[in-house]
């Protein structure tokens, strides 16, 4: 603890960060009961069985992005770094005040971007949340709520719920609130497609605590070049728009295309491993038959009073013990159990029938019963084709025109199709005799 | 409309634009779709709404992410002044070919929008689908007051080249009402 100023500021050691720092009106945040929840929901679910490094949670991921949301805040506001044509479109910018109570809103929304995470994160998110629901709208919720407002109201300035709700989730996930320039641009701060903060830090974050290299990038250089900029002209000069959007000088492209290739290295070797992948559904089917009316609640007092830990404790007897609604799953997650994988998708197959996958599955199923095959498609989502990149000249060219890497990224998306563990030794054979076939299903063998 | 139809529908448009001139960056092809929806009610059903450059679909740029993992879709590289460009590949040329009958019902909208926006550079088609947006889904109908709003939501967009944009709105959706009519009545 340390007083600047008359201010109260804490340090909290962090591995990835070193330090992350907080005055006492942002240490009252960290405190509260919804984000001292975050310290009992795993970042990367039951990642840890694959990789058992990777037991790290929420909380400290939160902190992270807070601590990234503040620096990048800084290095694009800087007078010297705004392009004479943009400063006009930010009054927010000429006034301190109004400068210092953005600054805190964009630290507390990225403090809470993940206020709302289910139990295991993404992990049975989409299934298992009533329609229209999604964490975003669950921490949007909890940043509103009256227990949070007070926290807000208290802090000097005092800050709008709804600014810090609509900077966490951004224009995604908030299509019912206009957001002007400014508020866009620090919500791609925090959620940005090309380098948003919270990419940053868990990109750094699981790479470190998995134990692998490639999810690292030179995050102090990439954050110094960030820049508010034009886009680059699309179809010619002078066919460009002058919406102001983030970008990075030239001096930090090479660092871009290591966060990118950090990214689809995290993707193809971690976030899609097959055996990530099938204890994501072992665990959604036994939460299905776990939860009340198969659905987890979307009150905040519910919400708030379930974490990883209390589902561990039911898991770990369910699975041991037996005979209970949901043990199936439950054993094969606890005893390790888990299906394996029997065909993904490769290039040669594929190129031959891009259905290849599904028809490998259907005809599993037909062979061994739908109830011992699982079926995974997953794609990387929400790829940004290309930022805006400020040249010494101070012309904005398009990243992709200038870099080689970033055109030679594959979007990472593979099929998986994965069989009960006691038939696939007899289905491994089954498929290699029936596979061309199967494929191919008008030439025959 | 199922995913399948709804991919054959956006290949198809990216070829229509490019077979009539459009550079055909994603900006290009995110605002030609949200023209295909509320000018033509082709049901492809991307939810829109207002954020870069004017309406735009997180859901059609997922879509366009997968068809790239998928190995349709492939981005071209040009030097400056020009930014990436999106075209179909060679197995998105055979997957348009073998499929491209599923949609045919489609043919006439999709070379109506293609034929109006094809030529229109980035900053054009901003400010025709914002006042696009502005008129069907704000429900201002008003050439005037489309354009103050235009300006309200997209500050770097003067009122002047508003007030353009929402009298070529205006002329698009006659127009279309117009060849629809004849259609029909044929």
């Amino acid at each position: 603890m340390e007083v600047l100023l008359g201010k109260i500021f804490h340090e909290i050691r962090d591995p990835i960060h070193t330090f992350i720092k907080l005055d006492d009106q942002e240490r009252a945040v960290l405190d509260s009961r919804p984000f001292q929840r975050l310290r009992c929901v795993h970042q990367l679910a039951l990642t840890y069985l694959v990789y058992p490094g990777a037991s790290h949670k929420r909380f400290e991921h939160s902190l992270g992005v807070m601590e990234l949301a503040g620096r990048v805040f800084d290095i694009v506001t800087h007078s010297n770094h705004l392009l004479p044509e943009l400063r006009d479109l930010f009054p927010q910018l000429n006034k301190d005040e109004e400068k210092a109570y953005w600054r805190k809103a964009l630290r507390m929304a990225a403090l809470c971007h993940d206020i709302g995470h289910l139990p295991f994160s993404h992990a049975a998110e989409k299934e298992l949340l009533p329609d229209g629901w999604d964490h975003e709208r669950l921490s949007r919720v909890i940043i509103m709520s009256e227990e949070m407002q007070q926290i807000w109201k208290n802090m000097t300035p005092p800050l709008r719920a709804e600014d810090i709700a609509k900077l966490a989730v951004g224009k995604r996930k908030a299509p019912d609130l206009l957001f002007n320039d400014w508020e866009t641009i620090l919500s791609e701060i925090i959620v940005g497609d090309a380098f948003g903060v919270d990419r940053m830090d868990y990109l750094l974050r699981d790479s470190y605590h998995i134990g692998v290299a490639y999810g690292r990038f030179d995050h102090y250089r990439l954050i110094d070049t960030m820049r508010i900029l034009t886009p680059p002209p699309s179809g010619g000069e002078q066919d460009k728009s002058l919406e102001p959007t983030l970008g990075v000088e030239a001096g930090g492209l090479q660092s871009a295309e290591a966060l990118l290739l950090a990214r689809y290295f995290m993707y193809s070797q971690v976030y899609f491993h097959p055996v990530r992948r099938i204890y994501d559904m072992h665990l959604k089917e036994y939460l299905a038959e776990m939860l009340p009316g198969g659905r987890f609640p979307t009150t905040i007092e519910r919400h708030l009073s379930m974490t990883d830990h209390e589902i561990l404790v039911d898991l770990r007897k369910t699975g041991l013990v037996g005979g209970m609604p949901g043990s199936v799953h439950a054993e094969r997650i606890i005893k390790r159990h888990h299906f394996k994988r029997l065909y993904e998708r490769n290039p040669t197959d594929y190129e031959k029938n891009q259905q290849s996958a599904v028809l490998i599955k259907e005809a599993a199923e037909k062979k061994y019963g739908t109830e011992n095959i699982r079926f995974d498609n997953p794609s990387q989502k929400g790829e940004s084709i290309d930022f805006p990149v400020l040249m010494k000249d101070l012309r904005v060219e398009s990243s992709r025109s200038l870099s080689q890497v970033l055109n030679q990224i594959p979007v990472v998306k593979t099929e998986y199709v994965f069989i009960h563990r006691d038939l696939e030794r007899e289905a491994s054979q089954w498929l290699n005799s029936e596979r061309s076939g199967i494929i191919n299903p008008g030439e025959g063998r | 409309m199922d995913q399948f139809r709804r991919r054959v529908i956006l290949l198809s448009l990216i070829k229509a634009l490019r077979d009539k001139g459009s550079w055909c960056g994603e900006t290009h092809i995110q605002k030609a779709m949200f023209a295909l929806q509320k000018v033509t009610d082709t049901p492809v059903d991307y939810d829109f709404i207002l954020y870069k450059h004017g309406p735009f679909s997180f859901d059609l740029r997922d879509e366009i992410t997968e068809l790239r993992a998928d190995g349709y879709l492939t981005i071209e590289i040009n030097p400056y002044p020009y930014g990436p460009n999106l075209s179909l590949s060679d197995m998105g040329n055979r997957f348009y070919q073998q499929c491209h009958e599923a949609i045919r019902e489609y043919d006439s909208d999709l070379e109506f929008i293609s034929g109006k926006l094809a030529a229109k550079g980035v900053a054009a088609l901003e400010r025709l689908s914002t006042a696009l947006y502005v008129c069907k889904e704000e429900g201002i109908l008003d050439s005037e007051q489309c354009a103050v709003r235009v300006n309200e939501v997209k500050p770097h967009v003067p009122v002047n080249l508003a007030r353009d944009a929402a009298s070529d709105v205006e002329q698009m959706l006659a127009e279309y009402s117009r060849v629809r009519g004849r259609e029909l009545t044929l």
